[in-house]
């Protein structure tokens, strides 16, 4: 087996309010293989999100060491980190953060762009994810036009948009009924079959975190892994 | 290449699709553009206008006057050219006339062929006799006129020296170039910043998803210089309306070319930095943040007013004390536009009075115009038989000797004016021995009946100044001080001046043995000097006073006949040139009076003159028009103004929207929400007023700095200019302006409250 595609070591994020100090994250050890999948579980307020957050790269940590694919990711400038977010991260938000004055369309858009591909590269696996998606006829509406379900899956075309290698999910299937739960899923689990991706999830939902290979939970900022 | 178009395509959409969003950025890169187009466009009519003028009033490139006739046969034939190609001029014109001894006289124009203006030219005229002005004109050619040789002048006409006119004119629109470019880069910025501030989301989630700052700044420049290109004809022709319309209420023609490529790249060049280093900085400093950070500024947290920060400057209460919080939050805003505010406004007020200073100091100075000189060789002084025949010359306005002068400063002289007719603002108080006042500068000006007569064309002189030349100690008197009225005197009363006192070894002659401090200043140094100095009275009568003198290291003027000068000086009144200047009612007068002057000056024998071209320039320049020009350029400036209000309060009002939501959920009474919304605009009340006092006090102190400064610490003699009458219309806008913002900053927020209502309604 190859080094892990993800490796985090003793990782440490507080904020600091005016007079308190809240370790969100406290000294998390995590190793991800490539290909993994894996759903963290935990309460609200447990530190999800801010876990999450920090492995994307869209958050600094006060402490720690986050490799991905053997790249120290703390210490790139935050163009370099621009950059490798762009090729090798996908990240589907809690709050599906859908810019509102785009539409579904053009949200989706956003990573080609970011990433100057020519749309006629990306043409096909666009229609084929939004298709799968089914979102197909929603592509020109403004995401205030959209159900909160819809924006989801919207967010989650965009995160799936480049075929990042790992794709971080904070919740994607919160705002879904169960049956469309299972079939977004399954294509994520689809997505991450056929190009190798690794998936970490954040997840509230007992059967989705079951069909992970691993699940780890947060308590207060610690992480521990209850199965595998 | 693909790369570009595929980002200029995603500009272009971007524009299309959020055109609202750039609409300030359409108006303020139209804004920029109009600047620079009136700034090159009337310079570039300048430029015309220098051209045509000298074009068509000389044909000659250099003249050559009392040339012997054998010197005139060897410039004719260009005997000094061995090969064609030294064939570098060619002979215009050749006057002739008898000089005194009887022989005849030569003036030749001679026009230079193209490519050879440089100053190998005039080693064509390198005889024997030409030598020395040929060396002096290789010094200097301003130095050489007039007095290159004992009979061979040479003169650079304008038409030689229009590159070189041309040239300064590039400086100035260069320079002025800058300090625009400065102006509008720091609006455009301001204006920026606000937009990246609305799109921190949108920002964040490009991050997200792989936009480096490179990219963002990339895309962002796109966008700009896209809408550059949009508004870059309509911007073209508008500035040449706004030109034209100056240039005829100047009186003067406008030059403009319709179709004009270059002024359009050169335009498109200046943009492209500009606009770079406008979206550089900001979204520099935005993507050094964690994304997270710009994502979380979207959601409500950002938009309920944070009590937590300012709980203490204010008590909470609604709608005031809640109000208060929000201004509280976006204080960063409205401090950064109140700073631009008053820059733009002192801009305006400043546009409006340079106009008057550049038209009151062009007034001054074309009173004393000096187009011609006439220096006499080998006399002790000008008489007055030879200064009569030359003033008698045709086609001239003014003829006078010029005297020397003797200035009183500091150690050498004090001014004492009668204790009893003081009403003055600077001096002693009266508790001196002889409770006198004090100029900071007195100039003693020695005149015979000739300069008397220039300085009463010049000044409006009260009193009987003929009587000046009627007897001994009488004085014409100047009663203003640094560009203020400071002496109260009238006709008949008495000043003294004070002479200080040297001993046999020219040692000043003290009371005490100390000499003044070398560290006390105006009124501490006089008091000193008039305590510690021996002085001798001289008191004189005035018989005139001059009202309107301007006032730069010159002092206060005191006009003596040469008598009494010779008597107070102890200095001998002599003067060896005769300055005149021009009718210039009549375009031949210039070369008549040359002309006149010449023939004169050869029958004199020992006068030659020299050419200024004074009138011809200031002539042009009048056509420049300035005086309009300044004042419209900070009047386009100033349309930043309201410009940045607008956007920086929608700005605000957008951010508040889904605070407004919220409220409206909360079931606030729609009386409650206009009273919040007058609240906001009663805030900025105190910001409307310091913006307005604080362009007041800049008026104030650039009238200081052009009428004291200038004068005082600079020594350079410029023309009053009074109070802010000319700037009026400049505040009359700058009221409107304010008036303006006054009352969006009530009625924007309250359009995005019902924006925000309907929104509600909107939903089923
Ligand atoms: N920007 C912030 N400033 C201060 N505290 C924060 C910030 N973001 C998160 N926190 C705090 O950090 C802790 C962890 O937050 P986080 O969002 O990671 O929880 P979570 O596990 O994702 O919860 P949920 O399941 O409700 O989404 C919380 O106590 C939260 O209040
Ligand atoms: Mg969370």
């Amino acid at each position: 087996m190859d080094s892990p595609i993800l490796q985090v070591q003793s990782l440490i994020k507080q904020f600091r309010q005016s007079d308190s100090v809240i370790t969100a994250v406290n000294r998390v050890n995590f190793t991800v293989e490539s290909g993994e999948f894996v759903a963290i579980v935990g309460a609200s307020g447990s530190g999800k999100s801010t876990f999450l957050q920090l492995c994307a790269g869209l958050m600094t940590p006060n402490s720690g060491s986050i490799k991905i694919l053997g790249q120290e990711i703390t210490e790139l400038s935050p163009d370099k980190l621009a950059q490798f977010r762009g090729r090798f991260l996908g990240m589907i938000f809690q709050k599906h953060n859908l810019i509102p004055q785009l539409t579904a369309k053009e949200n989706i858009e956003i990573p080609a762009i970011m990433m100057d591909k020519a749309p006629s590269s990306y043409e096909h696996s666009f229609m084929k994810l939004v298709e799968a998606l089914k979102i197909k006829d929603r592509l020109h509406h403004l995401p205030s036009e959209l159900s909160g379900g819809q924006q989801q899956r919207v967010a989650i075309a965009r995160a799936l948009m480049n075929r990042p290698q790992i794709l971080f999910a904070d919740e994607p299937t919160g705002n879904l009924d169960r049956a469309n739960a299972d079939e977004v899923l399954s294509l994520l689990l689809k997505m991450q079959k056929d190009f190798n991706q690794t998936l970490i999830m954040v997840t509230h939902d007992e059967s989705i975190a079951q069909r992970a290979d691993r699940i780890f939970k947060m308590e207060d900022g610690c992480l521990s892994q209850i199965s595998h | 290449m693909e790369h570009i178009k595929r980002s200029v395509q995603t500009a272009f959409h971007k524009i299309k699709h959020s055109f609202k969003e750039f609409l300030p950025f359409f108006l303020a890169i139209f804004l920029v553009q109009c600047i620079f187009f009136t700034v090159l466009l009337s310079f570039q009519s300048n430029e015309a206008h220098l051209k045509q003028e000298t074009e068509a009033s000389y044909s000659y490139h250099i003249l050559v006057t009392g040339l012997y006739e054998d010197e005139m046969l060897i410039l004719k034939e260009n005997r000094r050219a061995v090969f064609l190609n030294e064939f570098y001029y060619t002979p215009l014109t050749i006057k002739e006339y008898t000089s005194p001894n009887g022989d005849p006289s030569y003036d030749m124009t001679v026009k230079l062929l193209t490519g050879n203006k440089d100053y190998g030219i005039f080693s064509l005229f390198r005889d024997d006799s030409l030598r020395a002005n040929y060396e002096a004109m290789l010094y200097k050619y301003g130095d050489i006129i007039g007095e290159a040789s004992d009979h061979v002048s040479i003169y650079l006409s304008p038409l030689y020296l229009l590159e070189e006119s041309t040239a300064s004119l590039a400086t100035a629109r260069n320079l002025l170039i800058v300090a625009v470019f400065l102006i509008c880069f720091l609006m455009l910025f301001v204006l920026y910043r606000l937009y990246v501030s609305r799109q921190t989301f949108s920002f964040g989630i490009f991050s997200t998803f792989g936009a480096d700052s490179k990219r963002l700044q990339e895309n962002a420049f796109t966008q700009l210089y896209l809408i550059a290109l949009f508004t870059l004809l309509p911007a073209y022709y508008l500035s040449a309306l706004i030109c034209f319309a100056f240039y005829t209420a100047g009186a003067s023609a406008f030059y403009f070319s319709w179709f004009s490529l270059k002024n359009w790249l050169v335009l498109l060049l200046v943009m492209a930095p500009l606009l770079l280093l406008v979206v550089r900085t900001p979204i520099k400093l935005l993507s050094r943040k964690p994304v997270c950070e710009l994502l979380q500024a979207a959601d409500a947290s950002d938009l309920v007013s944070s009590p937590r920060q300012s709980a203490p400057l204010v008590q909470k209460g609604f709608p005031f004390g809640y109000e208060a919080l929000s201004f509280w939050r976006f204080r960063k805003h409205h401090i950064v536009s109140a700073c631009v505010s008053v820059l733009l406004c002192a801009l305006l007020v400043l546009g409006t009075l340079i106009g008057d200073v550049y038209q009151a100091n062009k007034d001054m100075e074309s009173k004393a115009l000096s187009d011609f000189t006439v220096q006499f060789r080998g006399i002790n002084s000008v008489s007055d038989s030879q200064y009569e025949s030359l003033a008698s010359a045709n086609g001239i306005k003014n003829a006078h000797r010029v005297y020397p002068e003797a200035l009183l400063t500091k150690y050498h002289s004090l001014l004492l004016v009668d204790d009893s007719l003081i009403a003055s603002n600077v001096g002693f108080a009266n508790d001196t021995a002889a409770g006198v006042s004090y100029t900071g500068d007195a100039r003693i000006i020695a005149a015979a009946y000739d300069t008397l007569a220039y300085y009463k064309s010049l000044y409006q002189i009260e009193g009987n100044p003929d009587a000046l030349l009627d007897g001994p100690n009488r004085v014409i008197i100047g009663s203003s001080y640094q560009n203020r009225d400071t002496f109260s005197y009238s006709v008949g009363d008495t000043v003294r001046v004070a002479i200080p006192m040297y001993d046999e070894e020219g040692e000043l002659v003290l009371n005490g043995d100390k000499l003044p401090s070398e560290l006390e200043t105006g009124e501490g140094l006089w008091q000193q000097m008039y305590e510690r100095i021996s002085y001798q009275l001289v008191t004189l009568e005035i018989v005139g006073i001059i009202e309107d003198y301007p006032s730069g290291m010159n002092g206060v003027p005191l006009l003596l006949s040469t008598d009494t000068y010779q008597a107070l000086t102890g200095e001998s009144v002599t003067a060896k040139t005769v300055s005149v200047s021009v009718d210039t009612s009549s375009a031949e007068n210039y070369d008549l009076a040359f002309d006149e002057l010449s023939r004169i000056c050869a029958v004199l024998g020992n006068a030659t003159v020299s050419i200024s071209g004074a009138s011809f320039r200031a002539e042009i320049e009048k056509n420049y028009c300035y005086s309009q020009f300044i004042p419209t350029l900070s009047l386009l400036l100033f349309l930043f103004f309201p410009l940045l209000w607008v956007y920086a309060q929608n700005a605000i009002a957008q951010r508040r929207e889904e605070e407004y939501k919220i409220l409206y959920s909360l079931s606030v009474p729609p009386k409650k929400m206009r009273a919040l919304c007058l609240a906001s605009s009663l805030m900025m009340l105190p910001i409307c007023l310091s913006i307005l006092l604080a362009t007041f006090g800049v008026t104030v102190l650039v009238l200081h700095f052009v009428n004291h400064v200038l004068p005082n610490i600079f020594h350079i003699s410029v023309a009053a200019v009074g109070g802010i009458a000319p700037s009026l219309w400049g505040y009359g806008a700058i009221i409107a302006a304010l008036l303006l913002s006054f009352l969006l900053s009530f009625f924007i927020p309250y359009f995005h409250y019902q924006s925000a209502k309907r929104s509600f309604s909107l939903k089923p």
